[in-house]
């Protein structure tokens, strides 16, 4: 129990440098802005000044709480309950299906990436038919586009593109 | 004061269109309530970047309508599935699931549904009398007033949500932080984009919200949850209640009404508190020998008309001062943004047509969620047959659609990744989700009014604390925040005597 107990706290701590860290940088890059002088009463250093100096102090009094034991709860879930153990393998397979999709979709179209990140998070949820998970993946996919282009006129990638220069972002919405 | 709109405002929600939207909305909003891991803050940012061609008092209507279904269609899941569908639904499940279990989830329903109706109708009133003086109050006020206001939904909101008000703090300064991102509104001057062009725009609030509510909840089931099957209490017959349930129903209905929309218009953090005090409320009024704990209608009526006039509630500060006091209110807001509409003190003079029709259209979309919940809460039911790991999956591949359609960059997804990361962290080490959206959204506001307070006073340090308004909000603030802790201390101290 001890030891576990422990464990957790180790990753709290990680955790909670990171939120140091976090409004470290922001100290760091406001700080090195280039702000015109006289300009302004309050200019553009001041609010991020206070945010990240705020966020440091108060990780740094979050950082000795956790030290000291005072370990934060883990939320509840709407649909279930919390498992004992963190599982490692299903927060891989959802991860890998998103970061797949932000890296791919506009090279190899929506539909089968699409269907692969369904693929991917339905079976890190406990999903357990591969094929009926499957078949299900590419009909929501292939609805949700149709959906999408056809129905909201919002464009998805629909044709391969190996093209990696970033020379012809379409950008309209100016 | 000038109430000259509504019957304009009324008459213009009934065009087809904005009637069809209205509609589109209600069902939208049942079904978000009803379905687990999806909100109504999420479900009106998955919208955002899909309703960009929609006239903007179409869609301004269908988010409200949305936003005020999801406390109709909550109620449903906490009956039958003794699973809130909705944060809010949490204290009506304690009796609702109860009442079902006897036998009684007709009468629950429809104590939820009518009691929900009946404190939307009047909050909604409330709303369309209270709105329009507050506003006028809000024009008289200066920037340093505005900030004063804006620091107090911070305060209450990092105080009230989460477990420690320290973790509460920290969430709205990561969203502080977020909202920095981008080239500065006062000088231009790109801040945290460490060089990236993609950045200069700043992050935009639909990607965060997508990412820290869709992707953050996703990947924390995944990682510590165990999906349950669906457990649903058979329900037969209809959604009726009897001359006896009337009776028992209809004062908790109007005592909730009275502690929700109070406490929607203050800054409290959403609808957890208020349903939470009508719940004990209701409970200590029953007495000894009530039926609470066996499923009593009393504990469903009061904080399902609570959670109601909250919804309402919290309107009245984001349109009379352009400010949100919920997760689901800030979402709302960023979608004034996003049609260039200034939700404020102005939003009555600048935009009275659209505002009053929007008003109008809560208290059509109210009757109509009372026609479409009551008859069809069987089909809505139908819907929760759907396997848990396929509608997350679904939910996942809507958000990440969304996060495409903003500016179709593989920079902008990654994005999306990275935050919704920091959202399941934030769900494991018990860190609150609200203060967070609310930096990141109403942050960039609070800074321009910071600087345009201190434009005005030439720099005078005390500027902030000038005004008799600001020192009220402060000391408010200082009381919300410290108030309970000093009770608790009084109390823990005479415990021990």
């Amino acid at each position: 129990m001890i030891q576990k107990s422990i464990k957790a706290a180790k990753g709290e701590l990680v955790f909670t440098s990171f939120l140091f860290l976090a409004g470290f940088i922001i100290l760091v890059d406001t700080a090195a802005l280039q702000v015109p002088q006289n300009a302004e009463i309050v200019n553009a250093q001041a609010f991020p000044f206070a945010v990240g100096g705020l966020l440091v102090l108060l990780s740094i009094i979050q950082f000795i709480s956790v030290y000291r034991g005072n370990l934060g709860k883990p939320e509840d879930i709407e649909a279930g309950e919390i498992s004992a153990k963190p599982n490692w393998k299903a927060l891989a397979i959802a991860g890998a299906g998103l970061v797949q999709y932000a890296l791919l979709v506009n090279m190899l179209t929506f539909i089968p990436i699409g269907a692969i990140l369904f693929f991917c998070v339905a079976s890190a949820l406990g999903a357990k038919k591969i094929l009926k998970t499957a078949i299900i993946s590419l009909v929501v996919a292939s609805v949700v586009y149709v959906a999408f282009t056809q129905g909201l006129q919002i464009q998805l990638p629909s044709e391969l593109d190996f093209n990696f220069s970033n020379e012809i972002v379409v950008e309209e919405n100016w | 004061m000038d109430y000259s709109g509504f019957l304009d405002g009324l008459l213009a929600s009934l065009t087809l269109t904005n009637l069809l939207f209205g509609i589109l909305g209600t069902i939208l909003g049942t079904l978000v309530g009803v379905l687990p891991g999806i909100g109504p803050a999420l479900a009106i940012s998955l919208l955002l970047p899909v309703t960009f061609q929609v006239e903007p008092t179409s869609a301004l209507i269908m988010f409200c309508a949305i936003y005020y279904g999801t406390m109709y269609g909550g109620s449903t899941t906490s009956i039958l599935l003794n699973a809130p569908g909705e944060s809010g639904s949490v204290m009506t499940t304690i009796e609702g699931n109860k009442m079902a279990k006897a036998g009684r989830a007709g009468a629950a329903l429809a104590t939820a549904a009518i009691g929900s109706f009946v404190a939307g109708a009047i909050a909604t009133s409330l709303l369309a009398l209270g709105a329009p003086a507050i506003a006028e109050l809000g024009l008289r006020l200066q920037p340093n007033d505005f900030f004063a206001l804006m620091v107090l939904a911070f305060g209450t909101v990092s105080a009230v949500m989460g477990q420690s008000l320290v973790r509460g703090l920290i969430a709205l300064m990561m969203g502080l932080g977020i909202g920095l991102i981008g080239q500065d509104v006062g000088s231009g001057i790109p801040r945290m984009t460490f060089g990236s062009a993609d950045l200069l725009e700043g992050v935009s609030s639909v990607t965060i919200i997508v990412a820290v509510f869709a992707l953050g909840e996703a990947l924390y089931v995944a990682f510590r949850g165990q999906l349950g099957r669906a457990n649903i209490n058979t329900f037969k017959g209809a959604a009726i209640m009897s001359k006896d349930d009337w009776k028992r129903s209809w004062k908790p209905w109007l005592r909730g009404t009275a502690i929700g929309f109070p406490s929607g218009v203050l800054p409290s953090g959403g609808s957890e508190l208020p349903t939470l005090l009508s719940y004990s409320l209701e409970k200590r009024l029953a007495g000894k020998n009530s039926q609470f704990g066996k499923g009593a209608i009393e504990g469903v009526a009061g904080p399902e008309a609570a959670n109601n006039a909250n919804a309402a509630g919290a309107l009245v500060p984001l349109l009379a001062l352009g400010l949100p006091t919920s997760a689901t209110a800030a979402v709302l807001l960023s979608a004034f943004q996003q049609f260039n509409v200034q939700a404020g003190p102005l939003l009555f003079v600048n935009n009275a047509q659209l505002v009053w029709t929007i008003i109008g259209a809560l208290f059509i979309g109210n009757l109509l969620l009372l026609i479409i919940n009551l008859p069809l809460v069987k089909v809505w039911v139908q819907l929760l047959r759907i396997p848990s790991p396929f509608l997350y999956a679904g939910i996942l591949l809507f958000a990440m659609v969304g996060a495409y359609a903003i500016d179709m960059s593989m920079m902008n997804l990654l994005l999306t990744v990275a935050v919704g990361v920091i959202g399941l962290l934030f769900r494991r080490f018990g860190y609150p989700i609200t203060p967070l959206v609310l930096g990141v959204i109403l942050g960039p506001e609070a800074e321009v009014q910071l600087r345009r307070a201190y434009q005005i006073s030439q720099g005078e340090p005390m500027t902030l604390v000038s005004t008799g308004f600001s020192i009220v909000i402060y000391s408010a603030l200082l009381l919300a925040i410290i108030g309970p802790r000093i009770w608790r201390l009084v109390k823990n101290s005479k415990t021990k005597a």
